[in-house]
């Protein structure tokens, strides 16, 4: 025997579990849902093969398409107010809290990072709680600094719905982009820098002339994760405003749509051929942002390729 | 005009968003301790000798079986993490390890799953659990969550099984040591420190986790706690008492182990992404 | 007879041929070292005898059976890394315990034979320290003790005293020549320092560019290398080497002078020189002259007044010429 070369028994022995497990639990189920996105269930409960069928359906059929397309816009809003207030405010804390000698860095991190690690489901809850027109904190707070006037359910009304559900997400995860962008940035070469400081160039304009170039992989790994995590939501918008996504659907994204799809709600039945039909339309839409990633970052990849 | 960052305007800056970060956290554990009278006429006040009040609480433990659903998550949280722990680590010391046909291939599926949510397959999961019979068991949830964070795990050790001295494996392997015996004696040892990077990754999306539960053992005697107290709250949505009280109880557990072991979580946090 | 034989040993990592149809006879005690600048496939040719890389051609044999295709610890040999590659996760004694443990010796045989090399090695005291608790030193002992209480037949020693300093690096060279004298056993030993090749060797393989240039005893390098990359690599400081007249005059392309058979005439002489710079060793001064073609060094006693821009004549002890052709090959007396 020589190294690096092994044995069949050997190779199963270690890859055969994970291999298994992930295959039987994630692999094949991706691949069982897109092929059962190509079958129409009838009243029986049976399948029988109808081709695109069910996505001809669901984009162009009146039943289907106006719910489909207001998920869809509606996921594409809750994405852009990420990458629009999350990601931008993440990079603001990560380059404060990478600044040389600031004293507390270290608490900080911790104390912002902290909502990052609870659930979806209690964010959503402690929120809509907060917000709550019955409790009036919020309105209690506004009118302590003058902006009593401007308070509104806002979780209640259409128009704000929405908007408010996904800053209670980037609330929530500005965290991601402040510690990868954080941890990018200390990988920065101190000499860099200071070189630059050397020359008597400011703060700002080192972090935007030389720091940000240099951690534009980061920022694109984070708008990739916001990107797959967002269009995949479905926690907040489900525990605060159920699967019906209230109002009037005004916050129904994807993942909502998938789920009611699936298992159905008030008249309509659930239907586990065009919930795969939904996922396997979801896969596409992250598909596409995913390749268009790895576009960009070809030459990283290509690095870590196992 | 140029910035000037003086250390009093940078920790204005800090110290506002790390208010804006823990004032609801802190607002809604409060508020749990305190009578429902005081809960509405002053939201803002700490609990106090007039206001304190566990009513919620007695309630919460009264009506809903809470030690068991937190028993459950982590059951879950904690075999899950074991299996991913031990199944990727053999996985990604032979894929890093060994030259052999299929390697790229293996490499490439798994790397998929890093990307793609499992998420999406869940109408064939349900099918699966349901043929299987494991609907409305633990095991349904272990065995999703493991498949789920697998991928994630590989790639995070084989960076780390990438750094092992080649001398080492070599010395062993002139010491008439087995690939196996390798393996467990000499490189999971030393792959140690990565376990708590990969820990944070596999647990706390699944400890939070609300679509699986919800959908593959919403069963009294199956319930996580973020679907317990969904649940919970979902019916006794005008009891503020026991909603702040089910919440508290929620969060607490994450906060103190958070806070006990923040920096090595951050740490395992940039750790994974520097790579 | 545990010697090891080697032949035709030819290995390639993809285009880049690493050894070169390479054959070796050592016999059996002795203490052969493998010497060439880096890349010269001598670290590969050690890991190949190792049985850690596989040979695309050619036969390896220890003791007499061809163990090609034996796994590292069926061949009865034992290495020494140059990171020393300790567990660091084991404590010195079960550094050298843990191999043993797999060879199927009982729990006393193990404890013995720890014991012995630890006493050998000065250990004692340290066998429950970890690694990172060790000097620089005393890893490299420990790495060396893990082999001998393997009790084999070939010791592997690749570059073992390139991460020490230099005081310890001559203690430690020491050590192994010690080593050498109470085991008896066959040890190969590669470096690319050919101070440790002189000192140590019983026997020098000379390497460059995956092939053996010459073996020989130390002495016999020195006193006849058979090309110039012998005579250049073997000696410091280097061999000056001379072409045109001088050499035409000697019947050769080349001629080779080392630095300690070239002096100062006291008058006539061959070349013109003028010294460009002077180092003091304290035993030895090194003088570095410039003529009108070449540049050479000559080796001069401790009590030498040369200084730079001084204008010298250089001679040159006739005896002690060596000579090569076109091809670069020695040109016998």
């Amino acid at each position: 025997m020589t190294p690096k070369s092994a044995t069949l028994p050997l190779l199963t022995f270690f890859i055969a579990p994970a291999f298994l497990i992930y295959a039987v639990f994630s692999v094949y189920p991706l691949i069982s849902t897109m092929v059962l996105s190509t079958y129409d269930t009838d009243a029986a409960g049976g399948h029988s093969f109808i081709g695109f069928g069910n996505f001809t359906t669901l984009l162009t059929d009146d039943a289907w398409s106006g719910p489909f397309w207001n998920a869809l816009t509606n996921n594409a809003v809750f994405f852009a107010i990420h990458m629009a207030v999350q990601n931008p405010v993440g990079i603001v804390l990560a380059g404060l809290l990478s600044l040389p000698r600031l004293r507390g860095r270290h608490t900080y991190r911790t104390l912002i990072f902290l909502p990052t690690m609870l659930s979806v489901v209690i964010v959503g809850f402690i929120w809509q709680l907060i917000l709550s027109p019955l409790w009036g904190v919020s309105e209690g707070l506004l009118s302590a600094v003058g902006l009593g006037d401007w308070f509104a359910p806002w979780l209640g009304q259409e128009e704000t719905a929405l908007i408010t559900l996904s800053l209670l997400s980037v609330w929530q995860f500005v965290g991601i982009p402040m510690i990868l962008i954080y941890a990018a940035l200390l990988n920065i070469p101190e000499d860099l820098t200071e070189a630059a400081q050397v020359d008597g160039i400011g703060h700002f304009r080192i972090f935007w002339h030389i720091k940000l170039p240099l951690i534009a992989p980061t920022v694109a790994l984070v708008s990739i994760l916001t990107y797959v995590g967002n269009f995949n939501a479905f926690d907040i918008v489900y525990a605060v405003k159920g699967a019906i996504a209230g109002p009037n659907f005004a916050t129904d994204i994807l993942g909502t749509f998938f789920y009611r799809t699936f298992f159905g709600f008030q008249l309509q039945q659930g239907s586990p051929t065009m919930g795969a039909t939904v996922a396997t339309v979801m896969f596409a839409v992250i598909l596409i942002g995913v390749m268009i990633y790895l576009a960009l970052m070809q030459r990283r990849v290509q690095r870590h390729a196992f | 005009m140029r910035l000037k960052f003086t250390p009093i305007a940078i920790h204005t800056v800090l110290l506002t968003y790390t208010a804006i970060a823990l004032l609801p956290i802190a607002l809604i554990i409060a508020n749990a301790f305190k009578s429902r009278r005081a809960i509405f006429t002053d939201p803002l006040a700490l609990p106090g000798p007039d206001s304190f009040s566990l009513r919620g609480f007695a309630k919460v433990l009264a009506v809903s079986d809470f030690e068991l659903y937190f028993i459950n998550s982590l059951t879950v949280t904690l075999v899950t993490l074991a299996l991913v722990l031990l199944f990727a680590a053999m996985a990604a010391w032979a894929l890093s390890e060994y030259a052999f046909r299929g390697r790229l291939f293996i490499g490439l599926v798994f790397a998929v799953g890093i990307m793609v949510p499992i998420r999406l397959g869940t109408v064939s999961i349900l099918e699966l659990m349901v043929a299987l019979d494991l609907t409305n068991t633990l095991t349904a949830l272990i065995l999703v969550y493991t498949a789920q964070s697998l991928p994630l795990a590989i790639f995070i050790l084989t960076e780390f099984i990438a750094q092992i001295p080649k001398d080492l494996k070599d010395a062993a392997r002139c010491d008439g040591v087995s690939e196996i015996h390798i393996f467990f004696a000499i490189i999971v040892p030393l792959i140690r420190p990565a376990i708590a990077t990969v820990a944070i990754f596999v647990m706390v999306p699944i400890w939070n986790d609300l679509w699986f539960p919800l959908i593959l053992s919403p069963g009294e005697d199956t319930q996580t706690i973020t679907l317990g107290v969904q649940q919970f709250i979902g019916q006794y949505v005008t009891d503020w008492n026991a909603v702040l009280a089910s919440l508290t109880l929620a969060i607490l557990p994450i906060l103190a182990l958070y806070l006990l072991l923040s920096r090595q979580l951050v740490r395992g946090l940039t750790a994974g992404a520097v790579k | 007879m545990p010697g090891v034989r080697l032949h035709n040993v030819s290995k390639s990592f993809g285009a880049e041929v690493v050894l070169k149809a390479v054959s070796l006879d050592i016999a059996d005690g002795e203490f052969a070292v493998i010497v060439g600048p880096s890349g010269c496939g001598k670290s590969t040719l050690l890991r190949i005898l190792a049985g850690l890389e596989a040979a695309d051609a050619g036969d390896i044999e220890i003791g007499g059976h061809r163990v090609n295709d034996l796994a590292p610890a069926a061949r009865h040999i034992a290495m020494v890394f140059q990171s020393y590659a300790l567990y660091p996760h084991m404590n010195v004694y079960k550094n050298m315990a843990f191999g043993l443990k797999f060879s199927g010796l009982d729990a006393a045989e193990i404890d013995l034979r720890v014991d012995r090399a630890a006493r050998m090695l000065q250990l004692e005291d340290l066998l429950m320290r970890k690694p990172r608790e060790l000097s620089g030193g005393q890893r490299q002992r420990t790495a060396i003790g893990r082999a001998i209480v393997r009790e084999p037949d070939v010791f592997l020693f690749d570059e073992p005293l390139s991460n020490l300093d230099a005081a310890l690096r001559v203690n430690t060279r020491l050590e192994i020549a010690r080593l050498h004298d109470t085991l008896a056993a066959t040890m190969i030993y590669v470096t690319h320092d050919q101070i440790e090749a002189m000192t140590l060797a019983d026997r020098i393989i000379v390497m460059n560019e995956g092939r053996v240039e010459q073996t020989g005893t130390p002495l016999e390098l020195y006193r006849a290398p058979q090309n110039l990359f012998v005579a250049g690599f073997i000696g410091a400081p280097k061999m000056n080497f001379i072409g045109g007249d001088a050499a035409g005059g000697a019947g050769a392309e080349t001629i080779g002078i080392r630095p300690e058979h070239l002096s100062v005439a006291p008058k006539g002489g061959d070349w013109n020189a003028t010294v460009i710079a002077v180092e003091h060793l304290g035993s030895d001064t090194y003088v570095y002259a410039e003529t009108e073609t070449s540049a050479l060094t000559m080796r001069n006693g401790p009590e030498s007044t040369l200084k730079s821009g001084d204008k010298i004549m250089l001679e040159y002890d006739r005896a002690a010429v060596h000579r090569f052709d076109a091809g670069g090959q020695r040109i016998p007396r």
